[in-house]
C-alpha cells in the first residue's frame, strides 16, 4: 500500500491539546474581524505554516481550486466597477474582492483548525469517553489497514474486523499527559498578540 | 432475515451497546482513511465510506444509538483530520444528520421491501441536498446552483457504490454474523 509523506508534530511536545484549542478559538474571532484582503492573505500563509508544524500534510492543489472556484462563481453576480472582460464575462472590483476574502476566510478557517484540533484532544463527559473509545479501536483497526486489498476489500476488511471485536479487553484507553511549556506559552502568546494586534490596526 | 423490530436495542447491557456503537465509530473513521484506495473523478468528491458502518448500523441498533454514531463520526473525523473548528465540520455534520435521519426513515418505513442499496441512495440525496444548499448558501453563492444537478449525480453514484457494497458487505461478512450471534447471545 502506498505511504504518504507527513510531516513531524513540533507544537504537541510544547503545547496541551486544550490550551491549543482555545488559542485557535480566539485566532479565529480576530481572524474573521480582518477586512483587509492583503493582511488576511498573510494571515492564511502563518496558519498553512503553523499546520504544518502540528504535523498536518497540506494539499495545497484542493486549496488553490478552491479559491479559483469560490472566485469564478462570485465573478457571475457582477458588484462594482469593470475591470475586464474575460470571454465575455465582466470582471467586477466588487465580485472579484468578495470571492476573494470569502476564499481567504474559508482556507483560513481550515488551516487555523488543523493547527489547533489534535486527536488528543478530551472532550469532557460520558460521549469524551465515547470518543476515547472509538480512538482505541481506531487504533486497533489502523494496525491492520496494511492488510486491506482493493481487490478482495470486503473478505480482507472482514479478517481485519474478525481479528478486533468482539473482544474482552477492558476499557483501558491510553491517555498522554502533557502540559504547556514556556516556549509553547510564548508561542501563543506571540501568536494572539500579533492576530489580535492586526485585527484592531486594520 | 434480521431483525428489524422498532425502536428496540438488540444488545444486552448498556456497556455493550456502547462498546459496540464506539467500535462503529472506529470503523467510521476506517472507511474514511482508505478511501484514497478508489481514483477520485473530481477533487471535491468523497466516495463517502465512512457511511458504511452507518448502513450497517441500521440493522443491529436502536434509532437513537444510530444518531449517537453519527455524532461520533462527526466528531471522530473533525479530531482526526483537524477540521472541528472549521466549515467541514459543519457540512459533515448536517450533511450525516440530514442523511442518517433519512436513512432511519427509509429503512424503517420499506422494512423488508428496501435493500441497502436503496437506503444509501436516500441518504446520499439527503446528504447531498442539504450540502448544496449550504455550499452555495455560504461559499460559492447562488449563481452555483447551475452545478447542483452534477453535484446531485456525484453524490448519487457514490451513494450507489456505498451501498452496494454495504450489501455485499452484509450477506458476506462473517465478521457480522458472529457480532449477530454475540448479540442474540447477550
Amino acid at each position: 500500500m502506498r505511504r504518504r509523506w507527513k510531516p513531524k508534530n513540533r507544537i504537541a511536545g510544547h503545547v496541551e491539546p486544550m490550551h491549543l484549542f482555545v488559542t485557535g478559538a480566539v485566532l479565529i474571532v480576530s481572524f474573521l474581524l480582518q477586512a483587509n484582503l492583503l493582511v488576511r492573505l498573510c494571515q492564511v500563509v502563518l496558519f498553512a505554516i503553523t499546520a504544518t508544524l502540528a504535523g498536518k500534510r497540506l494539499r495545497p492543489l484542493y486549496f488553490v481550486l478552491m479559491t479559483l472556484s469560490i472566485t469564478v462563481f462570485n465573478l457571475l453576480t457582477p458588484v462594482g466597477q469593470v475591470l475586464f472582460t474575460v470571454v465575455g464575462l465582466p470582471v467586477t472590483r466588487g465580485a472579484l474582492e468578495q470571492g476573494i476574502s470569502k476564499s481567504l476566510a474559508i482556507i483560513g478557517l481550515v488551516m487555523l483548525s488543523l493547527t489547533t484540533v489534535s486527536r488528543e484532544l478530551q472532550i469532557p463527559g460520558v460521549f469524551g469517553g465515547l470518543i476515547g473509545r472509538v480512538f482505541h479501536y481506531f487504533e486497533q483497526v489502523l494496525e491492520g489497514k496494511g492488510r486491506v486489498s482493493a481487490r478482495h476489500l470486503v473478505e480482507s476488511i472482514d479478517q481485519i474486523l474478525l481479528s478486533i471485536y468482539p473482544s474482552d479487553d477492558g476499557h483501558a484507553t491510553a491517555t498522554v499527559e502533557r502540559s504547556t511549556t514556556w516556549v509553547g506559552w510564548s508561542a501563543i502568546a506571540i501568536l494572539v498578540v500579533a492576530n489580535v494586534t492586526l485585527a484592531i490596526l486594520y | 432475515m434480521p431483525d428489524r423490530s422498532r425502536g428496540r436495542s438488540p444488545l444486552g447491557t448498556d456497556r455493550q451497546r456502547l462498546d459496540l456503537i464506539a467500535f462503529l465509530g472506529a470503523l467510521c473513521l476506517f472507511f474514511s482513511t482508505i478511501e484514497y484506495l478508489f481514483p477520485k473523478p473530481v477533487p471535491f468528491f468523497r466516495l463517502g465510506l465512512a457511511n458504511l458502518p452507518i448502513l450497517i448500523a441500521l440493522d443491529l441498533l436502536a434509532p437513537g444509538e444510530v444518531l449517537l454514531l453519527v455524532a461520533l463520526k462527526v466528531v471522530g473525523q473533525g479530531l482526526v483530520n483537524g477540521t472541528l473548528a472549521s466549515y467541514v465540520f459543519l457540512f459533515s455534520a448536517a450533511g450525516s444528520l440530514a442523511s442518517a435521519l433519512v436513512m432511519l426513515g427509509a429503512f424503517r418505513l420499506f422494512s423488508r421491501r428496501i435493500t441497502l442499496v436503496g437506503v444509501s441512495l436516500f441518504g446520499a440525496l439527503a446528504s447531498n441536498a442539504v450540502q448544496i444548499t449550504l455550499s452555495v448558501t455560504f461559499i460559492f453563492g447562488s449563481s452555483s446552483w447551475v452545478i447542483a444537478p452534477l453535484l446531485g449525480g456525484l453524490g448519487l453514484a457514490s451513494g450507489l457504490v456505498v451501498g452496494l457494497f454495504a450489501e455485499r458487505f452484509r450477506r458476506k461478512s462473517e465478521w457480522l454474523r458472529v457480532v449477530r450471534e454475540h448479540i442474540d447471545a447477550a
